[in-house]
């Protein structure tokens, strides 16, 4: 009982604190999981690894895993309870506040630098992600899998912008396609 | 009420969809959000869902959250919120409690680690389409660019962690609008 609440309350403060998304939360998620003993590094490597291949955001996927692995399903249960719940109380109320409010004056004049500010962060994560599937083994040699990912990468932009294919058609495609070229 | 219950089934589903097809985090999920929820349920048009994504990178927890408790409360209120909530994280928690049980022999599978390089390949192209969009409706004016750019290469360049490039957005919006709307009013004079 105790291992659950501590499972429970060690996600909840990670979800409350993190800023940023999934891979932001990955340092402060090995720090707790790490520090309590529940996992030794690589161990949490492997869990990482698998849960950026899987369905669903990153963290509840971290969540999941490290709460089954202490406390089978309530624990898996409860760890994602625990991450998910700031989320979306915090959530909640803004969306009700930006139902009301979110015409007026100050909102859309912090909106007017918040919505740009935001799509800099997007452009930030694109640029880190594609590093890291184009270049891996560094910014000198690309490699043959880097140009691979790459020309996919290209392919799939090419297919959603100008032919308009739906999101989930590329992302089966692009499985396939890694199946063969990989 | 079963329209309602008709309405806060296509949330969940929806987002069930989303979180069971998107493979990557949060910033992956946007543009299949912007898909599902703009473009085929109409349910929030492109600047409104802007804001909502906005918002759901500024506030702390989990995107993917953030988002999908944002549009279902915009169709459906609470219980709305608390659907498509769900319909997010159920895949995640069914797969990967499964995998767990077999977390050994998971790892082995070559095919699978292939598969899921093609498809991170995709989430690079999917950001991009994404970002692309949220453009359109977040970038309008010379100081949103300069805004846009500047966080962006804090980020690469000087590592500044997100938080604080969302406070000075908001702070430089607020700022900037003030500035613009005092300049105008005084050209009328």
């Amino acid at each position: 009982m105790q291992t659950l609440t501590e499972l429970f309350l060690a996600f909840l403060k990670i979800g409350l604190f993190t800023f940023g998304g999934g891979y932001v939360m990955i340092p402060f998620l090995q720090a707790e999981t790490t520090s309590r003993g529940w996992l030794t590094l690589s161990e949490f490597t492997d869990i990482v690894a698998i849960s950026q291949i899987t369905p669903g955001p990153v963290a509840v996927n971290i969540a999941t895993f490290v709460g089954y692995s202490q406390g089978l399903l309530p624990g898996a249960l409860l760890a994602t309870l625990g991450v998910c719940l700031p989320s979306f109380t915090i959530m909640a109320v803004l969306a009700r506040f930006f139902i009301k409010f979110g015409e007026a004056t100050f909102v859309r004049r912090v909106f007017f630098g918040l919505r740009p500010a935001v799509a800099g962060l997007i452009i930030s994560a694109v640029f880190f992600i594609a590093r890291l599937e184009f270049m891996p083994s560094g910014p000198v040699s690309i490699g043959n899998d880097g140009i691979r990912s790459a020309l996919l990468a290209a392919a799939c932009f090419a297919a959603m912008f100008k032919f308009k294919v739906s999101p989930f058609v590329c992302i089966i495609f692009a499985a396939a396609a890694g199946i063969v070229l990989f | 009420m079963i329209i309602r219950i008709g309405l806060l089934f296509r949330l969940f589903v929806t987002f069930l969809k989303v979180g069971a097809f998107t493979v990557g985090g949060g910033y992956a999920m946007l543009p299949v959000i912007q898909h599902e929820v703009t473009d085929k349920k109409k349910w929030v048009d492109d600047e409104r869902m802007t804001d909502y994504l906005t918002l759901a990178q500024a506030s702390p927890g989990i995107i993917g959250i953030n988002a999908a408790t944002a549009v279902g409360w915009h169709v459906a209120g609470l219980p709305g919120a608390l659907a498509a909530a769900l319909g997010m994280s159920a895949p995640s928690v069914v797969v990967i409690t499964l995998i767990a049980m077999v977390f050994e022999n998971f790892m082995q599978l070559e095919l699978v680690m292939r598969a899921f390089k093609g498809v991170r390949a995709a989430v690079v192209a999917l950001m991009l389409t994404a970002v692309i969009r949220i453009f359109k409706t977040s970038v309008k004016t010379r100081f949103q660019l300069i805004v846009a750019a500047a966080a962006a290469l804090t980020v690469i360049v000087l590592d500044v962690k997100p938080q604080y490039v969302i406070l000075a957005g908001g702070a430089a919006g607020v700022a900037a609008s003030a500035i613009l709307e005092r300049n105008a009013r005084s050209c009328k004079r």
